[in-house]
């Protein structure tokens, strides 16, 4: 099974999570594709989903998408930590 | 694992492509967060309503299949339900006596519990799914508005629509992370604000002389009486002149299938 594959029955699994499992099964999801996968975008619109679903449209953009911008830091802390260390690189 | 840390990594477009991206993508959530802020559900909400249908019909099935070959399970469920059924008629009786004594306090006794609902409407989605204590609603073609009261099986208030795209309407919990609400001592009358910590749970901080013990109630001040709250623990300590009164629904936000929505 090549890079590919695995990725998009990645993303299958964190789609189907969304609607039928608990949030943080999501989230773990995502945080463990981020560092699995070369820039795993999809765990930002996975964040960004379970935001827009469950979330509540606030004043402060911060806590109306808190899983997105979690998210997204996980996503840059990977990239930098993948860019220092060579044993976190796919 | 020294020999895994690189010495001086130079700088990767790759890396810099990345960050670039990200950013990217932040600024158009925001961009529509400021112009279009209902465009992310109005998009979704039209997939994600048959899914949590199928979730819930999921979960209603998983419930049911074991009980077929086991009667010993029916008998279970069945004690459960009614258990249930007999708390939530146990909260009405309470709240019509409640609405009797009008508070105590009050001079005239309030008016009795409305029965009539506006609209019924089925939990397709609810906190132990979602990371905030927010339930969605599937609303079929009845019209909701912001700001409609959520009312549970007992009369126990809820929450407040706070969002209507199409056949589906969120609810925002009086226990949401943040939300404050204004509620009366059903003993005494007394007002206080209960802040909302998640999971269905509220908290009040009170002088050390405020009468309340566990089990007491607390209720929506206004004509009609509706439960909120109920007493389940009080935290004391004898550096500290407030006491910490920990409350929570009387019903159980996880396993409620039906609510009704007042005006």
């Amino acid at each position: 099974m090549n890079n590919l594959q695995k990725r998009i029955i990645a993303d299958c699994a964190i789609l189907t999570s969304l609607f039928f499992l608990p949030w943080w099964c999501t989230l773990v999801a995502s945080i463990l594709g981020v560092f699995y996968f070369d820039f795993y975008s999809e765990a930002i619109l996975g964040g960004l989903l379970l935001d827009v679903l469950y979330g509540i449209h606030t004043s402060s953009f911060i806590s109306t998408f808190p899983l997105t911008l979690i998210l997204s830091s996980v996503c840059m802390i990977s990239f930098w930590l993948k860019h220092r260390f060579i044993f976190l690189r796919a | 694992m020294s020999s895994l840390i690189k010495s001086k990594p130079k700088p990767n477009i790759l890396f810099r492509r990345a960050w670039k991206l990200t950013f990217a993508f932040l600024i158009i959530i925001f961009l529509f967060y400021s112009f279009l802020p209902t465009a992310f559900f109005r998009i979704v909400e039209p997939v994600a309503r048959p899914l949590f249908k199928v979730r819930e019909w999921g979960l209603g099935v998983s419930r049911f299949l074991p009980d077929t070959f086991s009667s010993k399970q029916t008998l279970i469920q069945k004690n459960a339900e009614l258990t249930s059924r007999i708390q939530e008629l146990e909260l009405l009786i309470q709240n019509r006596e409640l609405s009797k004594l009008g508070f105590a306090s009050s001079v005239e006794p309030f008016t009795s519990v409305d029965v009539t609902p506006k609209v019924v409407a089925r939990i397709i989605s609810r906190p132990s799914q979602s990371p905030y204590d927010v339930l969605i609603l599937d609303i079929g073609e009845q019209v909701v508005r912001v700001g409609d009261k959520v009312v549970g099986p007992g009369s126990v208030a809820l929450g407040t629509i706070t969002e209507v795209f199409g056949k589906s309407a969120k609810v925002l919990l009086y226990s949401s992370p943040g939300v404050e609400t204004e509620a009366q001592q059903a003993s005494t009358g007394a007002v206080v604000i209960l802040k909302g910590i998640g999971g269905g749970n509220m908290t009040v901080s009170v002088p050390k002389g405020f009468a309340i013990s566990t089990g007491d109630f607390f209720m929506i001040p206004g004509l009609q009486n509706r439960i909120l709250s109920q007493v389940g623990g009080i935290a004391e300590s004898d550096v500290n002149s407030f006491k910490e009164v920990s409350t929570s629904f009387p019903i159980s936000i996880f396993t409620i299938s039906w609510v009704e929505i007042h005006e």
